[in-house]
């Protein structure tokens, strides 16, 4: 077992910015009724959560790694408040989360973007539902289509553009309203290899070109996508999912394709593989 | 980026036409053919009738039938007085066949318990022939306009409220979580992601409306109606009328067709950002 790394001082003094999120022994379960013909107990509930714990700091790029099915969706979800938990708490900003809120965006592996709806529209959905004015709207969606380099597909359909096209503007959707939390559920995971890289290059941009830095929770099994992207790495066990070792990166900012070729990133890339394989092996028995 | 760009603008760029002759052919030869079906079929109407292979007393000639409909459409003539008083049955049926199936599927479809507790009553229903609920219908609502009314939109209702039901099963919960997550309400997921979204599936139970309110339009104007073309169909066989029977049933027919082109034109409008993401 490898104990938690010990914290050290980044260059930005990461460790002492306050915390935004943080879960205090979170368990979620899963009542399974399809399944219950295999299973002998009528009421087979699956834990997927159990004992969750992890703070997560303003302003901090934090990846959470894990090997399939170990609940870091999950986790996702109950902070996006698309599901509830069953016991222990989950606060951000100090409250707890029950239901979406406005502080929290969230970008999805399949990009669920409306397909009615241009590029455009699609980014101007958020401030719609909150009531703010066209003009306003327009202006807020130039601005961050801008910024995600789509200016000049504003008026196409979601379907016309490549997937990762696509994914920024899943990406500029969830920023419009400028939430100060923003996750994202393997955004990356169904592209290719190349245009993957791209866009991880992108989102760093993208966050680094931000007023205020957002907090970023970014949900991936790519070891190599964590380290590039995260100031740490919360690497969890399996199912029922917890945070098994926090992994600092501190691989200087702003990064680029060098990065990837360090010695660091080599030696954070052993480390965190170890402590997955040790996962694996244990599920095997 | 500029790889990226290249790579979306492909799919744009639809298959080049060779030349322009070919393209013209391409782009209308559905009518083309359409126009010689209709003529191949009109001659072989207007060939049995003259080589008496056909009974004229019984099938009247075409040109026999085109010229009854001038007359009919003349001022003054019987036909064109029926016409209004059908369309307004049937459209007024087929409207609130419209508005409660889609109101009632989007419901029942959003609802796995009311889906669940739906299921076998639809079943009985959508099978129950309209016949045998016509004495229903009279019971309830009389002999008069209401009844024809209520028989239209019942048999309208049950292909549109399914497929709305099962359009509605059909979408996607990530849009729907997507839309939550943008801080959107329930009137807001309902109207503005799982409508739009369900359209698409909605649309062939309503052309099927369509053309079941017209089909127990006419069964209800049977049943006894002062004016419709239904009655005019019926009346005309009784009275030995056989041409004015037969351009009565030229009309219904060209209604039909009239409907379908309609729905068909608001189907291309409404589910146009689908070009390109299905087969159509």
């Amino acid at each position: 077992m490898t104990p938690q790394v010990a914290v050290s001082p980044t260059d930005r003094g990461a460790a002492t910015r306050p915390v935004k999120i943080s879960s205090r022994y979170l368990n979620k379960r899963f009542t399974q009724q399809g399944k219950s013909k295999l299973t002998s107990s009528k009421n087979a509930a699956t834990e997927v959560l159990r004992d969750f714990n992890l703070d997560i700091r303003e302003g901090e790029f934090l990846a959470l790694l894990g090997p399939s099915g170990c609940g870091k969706s999950t986790f996702l979800n109950i902070l996006a408040g698309l599901e509830s938990y069953d016991g222990g708490e989950l606060l951000l900003d100090g409250s707890a989360v029950r239901g979406v809120s406005k502080s929290v965006g969230v970008v999805f592996q399949s990009y669920a973007l409306f397909p009615w709806l241009t590029v455009q529209k699609n980014v101007e959905v958020g401030p719609k539902i909150r009531g703010i004015s066209a003009r306003e709207r327009r202006a807020t969606a130039d601005r961050i289509l801008k910024t995600v380099g789509l200016e000049d597909f504003a008026d196409q359909l979601p379907h016309r553009l490549s997937g990762g096209m696509r994914q920024r503007v899943a990406i500029a959707r969830s920023l419009a309203y400028d939430p100060d939390v923003l996750v994202l559920d393997e955004p990356f995971a169904a592209l290719d290899a190349q245009t993957r890289e791209f866009l991880q290059g992108e989102l760093l941009r993208i966050w680094e070109s931000g007023a205020q830095r957002k907090t970023i929770v970014f949900v991936t099994h790519s070891i190599d996508e964590a380290i590039f992207l995260s100031d740490r790495i919360a690497v969890m066990t399996k199912r029922p999912g917890t945070v098994k070792a926090l992994i600092d990166v501190d691989l200087p900012r702003p990064r680029d394709d060098h990065s990837r070729a360090t010695a660091e990133f080599g030696l954070i890339r052993a480390q965190v593989a170890q402590i997955l394989k040790e996962e694996v092996d244990v599920g095997d028995h | 980026m500029t790889t990226e760009a290249s790579r979306a603008s492909a799919p744009v760029g639809s298959p080049s036409t060779p030349s322009a002759a070919v393209g013209w052919l391409a782009k209308y030869d559905k009518y083309l053919y359409g126009s010689a079906g209709i003529a191949l079929f009109l001659f072989l109407w207007w060939l049995g009738t003259q080589t008496h292979v056909l009974d004229p007393k019984f099938l009247t000639p075409p040109q026999t039938v085109f010229a009854e409909l001038i007359h009919g459409f003349s001022e003054g003539g019987a036909l064109r007085e029926q016409v209004w008083p059908s369309l307004r049955r049937g459209l007024l049926g087929f409207l609130i066949a419209l508005g409660l199936g889609v109101f009632l599927g989007v419901v029942t479809g959003s609802s796995n318990v009311l889906g669940k507790l739906a299921e076998p009553v639809l079943l009985f229903f959508r099978n129950l022939s309209i016949l045998a609920l016509f004495p229903v219908f009279l019971l309830f609502f009389g002999i008069g306009e209401q009844s024809k009314i209520a028989i239209v939109a019942w048999a309208a209702f049950w292909p549109i409220f399914i497929n709305t039901t099962n359009a509605v099963r059909g979408v996607e919960k990530i849009l729907i979580n997507a839309a939550r997550t943008l801080g959107a309400g329930r009137v807001y997921i309902f109207t503005r992601i799982v409508l739009p979204a369900a359209i698409p599936n909605i649309f062939p139970g309503v052309r099927l409306g369509a053309s079941y309110a017209f089909t127990a339009l006419v069964a209800a104007e049977y049943l006894g109606a002062t004016e419709g073309i239904g009655i005019y169909i019926r009346s005309s066989q009784e009275g030995y009328q056989i041409p004015a029977m037969y351009s009565g049933i030229v009309v219904l027919g060209i209604i039909g067709v009239a409907i379908n082109v309609v729905l068909a034109g608001i189907e291309n409008r409404v589910t146009a950002w689908q070009l390109g993401l299905t087969s159509k």
